[in-house]
Parts: structure tokens; C-alpha cells; sequence
């Protein structure tokens, strides 16, 4: 890939981070021609998607297990499926503000009271 | 941790950094691990050669860095700022790697000897994430840890990773829940001399 081409570190980062966050609608599949980030990566005998889900599971698996730690009796009450749903809501629309998971979570009751669908 | 302090030499090791971050470091976090490390004084002090956060917000994740000229020169600086606020040195480790950019201008083994070289970090090596990338990467471990400055290699990880079957084959991922493999056991015999 010639220089001129390649995004700057922050371009790439921002690309990379879009593909983190949950539930992104778009009107069709993104493709290795279309997506800004697909197209930039070696190609494998795994799909861009697959590969970019490994980094996307560990941090929202990782997240989405911490809130299940710190609220038990709400995802017996709610059950696995919806607890899931709105765990990754919760990641999507509540984002970790700093490198430490200390605090992380605390905000989960008020989100819920606010989500109509409970 | 001030009682095991006194028997034993702590290290360490965070995940927070997020030093190949295009964001500007994180000060506030940094000036905790200073009052902490001030406290216990650890032996060696470490973080990933990765990114983990942009625009404030954080991934949770060790994710990966292209190895261009500009990564570097960012991570130089990154690298220079932290051992400057900490007053210390610090070890930089090789991630796990589960995809790879495009474009590169070097190899991620001389990435890491020309961060140390010009940053003054030391390395921490941890050889299941040389294996798991390389074989992930269809590449040669023994190649990457001969390519590797061992002057710079302060410290040796070791630890154990999932094998994943998805439909096209088999992918490996760090996830430190098995016991070491025995393909890094021979890495740790071939360079145990090191």
C-alpha cells in the first residue's frame, strides 16, 4: 500500500473503534471494498469480521461479565437474553471513561430505569 | 502488598496505559500507579505495546498498532513522557496478535528492539503471544525471537491460550485459562540460555 494511502494512527484507531461498539446499524453489510477498516487488513483464511469480532468479545464479554458480577439478583429477575441485550446497550451507550473497572457499572440501575422496555 | 513486598520482589504488570493510543496519556491514572509504585516500590513496572482507548474512552482490550514510522516515533514519546512522570524505567510486552495491517515499514520484533533502543525501555517478552501471533500470522516463532535484542529483554512471560475452531480453521487466543503449551515450553528450552 503506498504511503499516501495509508490512514494517520488516529484515523486508524477511529475506524478500529466503530467496529467495536455494539448494534451499529448500517443500510448493508460492510465488505473488504467498502469499510474503511476491512480493506486494510492482510488477507487470512478468516474473514476481516471474524477476526475484528475477537477484539470486539473480549472487551464487551469482559465488561458485559462485570456487570453481571455486581448484579446478580436483576439478571435472575430479567433473565439471561434480556440481561445480555441490555448489559450491551449499557456498553454501547455508557462507555468505560477510564482505564481502571473500578467504578464501571454504577450507573446500570439508573440506565435501567430509563430503558421503557423493562 | 507491603507485606509481600518484604519478602519477595513485586512486579507490576498493568493493561492500562494504552500508551500506542493516539489519545494524549492519562495523567490522573498515572499519577496513581506513581503513588503506588512510589509505595511498593516494585522490582519492574510493565505495559503492552498496544492502544486501548481513544477520545476518552476505553476498550478493555489490548488492540492492535500498525508498525510504521509514525507508531513508533508516537510510542517513543508515549514511552519517554511515562518513564519521565514515573521516574523509572519500564518494560514494554509483545501482545497477542490476531490480525495484521496492509501497510508496514518494519517487523513487529525490530519495532519493539527500536523502541527500546530509543525510548530506554526494556523488554518483556511473553512467549505464548509470540507463539499465538505467529501462528495466527502463519509466521516463524524462532524467527521473531531471533530477531528480538536480547540485551533489551528484561523479563519472560509465559502463559496459556484457547485454540478456537471457527469454520475456515483454527485460531489461537490469548486468554491466560490453560496450562502453557508445550510449543512455548521448547521456545523457553531453545532460549533458556538467553
Amino acid at each position: 500500500m503506498p504511503k499516501e494511502n495509508r490512514p494517520n494512527l488516529t484515523q486508524l484507531q477511529a475506524y478500529f473503534t466503530k467496529h467495536l461498539i455494539l448494534g451499529q446499524t448500517t443500510d448493508q453489510e460492510p465488505t473488504a471494498e467498502s469499510d474503511e477498516l476491512l480493506s486494510l487488513l492482510v488477507k487470512s483464511h478468516f474473514s476481516p469480521e471474524q477476526l475484528i469480532n475477537i477484539y470486539r468479545n473480549n472487551f464487551v464479554i469482559s465488561l458485559r461479565e462485570l456487570i453481571a458480577q455486581l448484579f446478580p439478583i436483576t439478571q435472575a429477575l430479567v433473565g439471561n437474553e434480556h440481561f445480555t441485550q441490555t448489559s450491551g446497550q449499557f456498553i454501547n451507550d455508557c462507555p468505560l471513561k477510564e482505564p481502571r473497572l473500578n467504578h464501571y457499572g454504577g450507573h446500570f440501575v439508573s440506565f435501567l430505569d430509563q430503558l421503557k422496555a423493562l | 502488598m507491603r507485606h509481600i513486598r518484604n519478602d519477595y520482589a513485586v512486579g507490576c504488570h498493568g493493561i492500562g496505559l494504552s500508551l500506542g493510543s493516539s489519545d494524549p496519556l492519562n495523567l490522573n491514572h498515572l499519577k496513581s500507579l506513581k503513588s503506588l509504585f512510589d509505595d511498593i516500590e516494585p522490582s519492574l513496572i510493565s505495559d503492552h505495546l498496544s492502544w486501548s482507548s481513544l477520545n476518552g474512552c476505553f476498550y478493555n482490550d489490548l488492540l492492535p498498532l500498525p508498525y510504521t514510522d509514525e507508531a513508533l516515533h508516537h510510542m517513543i514519546i508515549q514511552v519517554n513522557q511515562t518513564q519521565e512522570l514515573l521516574g523509572r524505567e519500564i518494560l514494554i510486552e509483545n501482545p497477542s496478535s490476531y490480525l495484521a495491517f496492509k501497510y508496514a515499514d518494519t517487523s513487529e520484533p525490530e519495532f519493539l528492539n527500536q523502541l527500546s533502543q530509543r525510548s530506554g525501555c526494556k523488554l518483556l517478552l511473553d512467549l505464548n503471544n509470540i507463539f499465538v501471533s505467529c501462528s495466527n500470522m502463519d509466521t516463524d516463532p524462532y524467527h521473531y525471537l531471533a530477531s528480538i535484542n536480547w540485551y533489551q529483554v528484561a523479563e519472560i512471560h509465559l502463559a496459556g491460550h484457547t485454540v478456537k475452531q471457527l469454520p475456515q480453521g483454527e485460531i489461537r487466543i490469548d486468554t491466560h485459562n490453560n496450562p502453557v503449551c508445550d510449543e512455548v515450553w521448547d521456545m523457553v528450552d531453545a532460549y533458556r540460555d538467553k
